[in-house]
């Protein structure tokens, strides 16, 4: 399945999404407003104490953006078929994907393509770009391109986390509660993992790398003088590409032992 | 009559009972957002204080404050919408009770659930993790109680208004973002009211939205001056009584309108 057929699958799904442009766009206003909340009541707090831990409004800002960001691009990909997985097994309608020609990863992944996540990517690109603006960081072309690689990589990790907690259903035929403590643990990017403990800073670092999403790209854009800094940015736009790639192996190894609920 | 309601109430709790493998993982998310929310006072509060506010204040009201959260009513704007999606609604109209007063019992069942099987772990687990105060005076315990109960009929209202406002607009999931922003932010979730400035404070005071997490943490902590609690829980009847009237107003108004789809 080329690139072309894919975005094909796209626009159709949009356009037929685009009929109730109505309902569409007053629930894309109730999701900025509900997101602007939280963004809000970051800035109440940060109007008291200016920084956590040494991290000032903007930067957070930045910080918090950087993940909506990432998980909106991610999600509007994968969350659909990825939540829906499991049902959609159970239901005996995964044999539809299988009988077509076509990779069958991409094409359930373009046939469940969720605009939705229109309102995510709206707010925090704004947040996002006038944090940049705000922010005392020295730009670089250099740093440009680490930043768009960084939202890139960011997106892929956030979205091979759905995929590898999705193809969990063709083994255990209910996830949802793996969703869930997916979306409890991302609660913890929200703020500089700096905060926590070293072990819980390490977890978030080496074994669940949630904090590559964000975290160190962010440190990587503020404070490049430092080396470690450095390494960890650097290797958070390798982690993205390769736990999307083993993602992917681990889907296809789900879908080929996929032997069908129904029938 | 009471009998009824209380068979409704029963029936609801029973009901839950059928999602007992969500009950851990519900413990498990509030938890880590207790756990989170610590992690950043503790960083931005370390051994001081700030307007007499220190670590030991905030662990209990961020357990607190999560814990009401639980028992909050507002999602029943799903309840009512799917059941005039489904036409269900038929079904409850037709019973010789009173609609909401069904809804509000149905409510409270999840509610003793919610209480019983998570609420309690929750704030056992918590207060051996981090500590917790008790209130001593026997006078701000009873506030308390009075206060819970206001969380519980002020949030059950809100979502039903919010429900009967769809009866025309059909706009459920708009709103009910809408409403949780609401609440992230003016209930105090996370950011107490003592931290706002003088003109969110303002704006957070002449809504009603401070009844369902700040005014029952702030009483339980004994953080509000004794002779200003019997004003408080006025004040949070005229909520309750407000929102009962224009409720009441939008039923009749609705009912009329009923087109049930299909059928």
């Amino acid at each position: 399945m080329n690139i072309r057929l894919f975005s094909y699958f796209v626009t159709l799904v949009i356009k037929s999404r685009m009929e109730y442009r109505g309902a569409f766009t007053i629930g894309v206003v109730g999701q900025v407003v509900g997101y602007a909340a939280n963004y809000l009541v970051i800035w109440l707090l940060l109007q008291n104490f200016n920084t956590i831990q040494g991290w000032d409004w903007t930067e957070i800002a930045f910080l918090y953006s950087l993940n909506l960001l990432t998980y909106a691009i991610g999600a509007s990909f994968t969350y659909t078929p990825m939540v829906g997985l499991d049902q959609i097994i159970v239901n005996g309608n995964f044999d539809m994907y299988l009988t077509k020609p076509l990779s069958p990863f991409l094409y359930f992944l373009a046939n469940l393509f969720n605009i939705g996540y229109i309102a995510h990517i709206l707010i925090s690109s704004v947040v996002l770009i006038w944090s940049i603006s705000q922010a005392d960081i020295t730009w670089t072309l250099y740093k440009a391109i680490y930043l768009l690689l960084a939202i890139i990589s960011g997106s892929l990790l956030q979205a091979a986390g759905l995929i590898v907690i999705g193809s969990l259903s063709f083994i255990f035929l209910r996830v949802q509660y793996l969703f869930s403590i997916f979306f409890k643990l991302k609660e913890f990017i929200a703020y500089p993992i700096s905060v926590y403990g070293t072990l819980l800073q390490i977890i978030l670092t080496w074994i669940i790398p949630l904090a590559m999403i964000n975290y160190y790209p962010s440190l990587y854009i503020f404070e490049d003088s430092l080396l470690t800094n450095k390494i960890l940015g650097i290797t958070a736009l390798v982690i993205g590409p390769l736990s999307l790639y083993l993602a992917y192996r681990f889907w296809m190894y789900g879908a080929n032992k996929y032997q069908g609920a129904g029938g | 009559m009471m009998r009824s309601y209380s068979e409704i109430t029963k029936k609801a709790f029973f009901r839950n009972t059928a999602y007992r493998s969500e009950v851990w993982l519900r413990i498990f998310g509030n938890i880590s957002i207790v756990f989170i929310q610590v992690s950043i006072w503790t960083a931005l509060l370390g051994t001081g204080s700030l307007n007499g506010i220190n670590i030991e204040t905030m662990i209990t009201y961020s357990l607190i404050n999560t814990s009401v959260s639980m028992i909050l009513m507002n999602k029943v704007i799903y309840v009512v919408d799917d059941k005039l999606k489904t036409g269900n609604i038929t079904l409850d109209l037709l019973k010789p009770i009173n609609y909401p007063l069904l809804l509000f019992w149905d409510q409270l069942g999840n509610v003793i659930f919610q209480v019983i099987f998570t609420v309690v772990p929750t704030i056992l687990i918590t207060w051996f993790l981090f500590g917790l105060t008790f209130p001593t005076n026997p006078y701000f315990i009873v506030a308390f109680i009075i206060s819970l109960f206001l969380a519980l009929v002020i949030s059950f209202l809100i979502g039903y208004l919010v429900a009967l406002v769809s009866f025309w607009f059909l706009t459920t999931f708009a709103l009910d973002w809408m409403v949780t922003a609401l609440i992230t932010v003016f209930s105090g979730s996370f950011l107490p009211l003592w931290f706002f400035s003088d003109g969110w404070k303002f704006v957070a005071e002449m809504l009603p939205f401070q009844f369902l997490g700040f005014i029952p943490a702030a009483i339980y902590m004994e953080k509000i001056n004794i002779d200003e609690i019997v004003w408080i829980i006025g004040k949070g009847t005229m909520w309750a009584l407000m929102l009962w009237f224009v409720a009441q107003l939008l039923w009749w108004r609705a009912i009329r309108r009923l087109v049930i789809q299909g059928g």
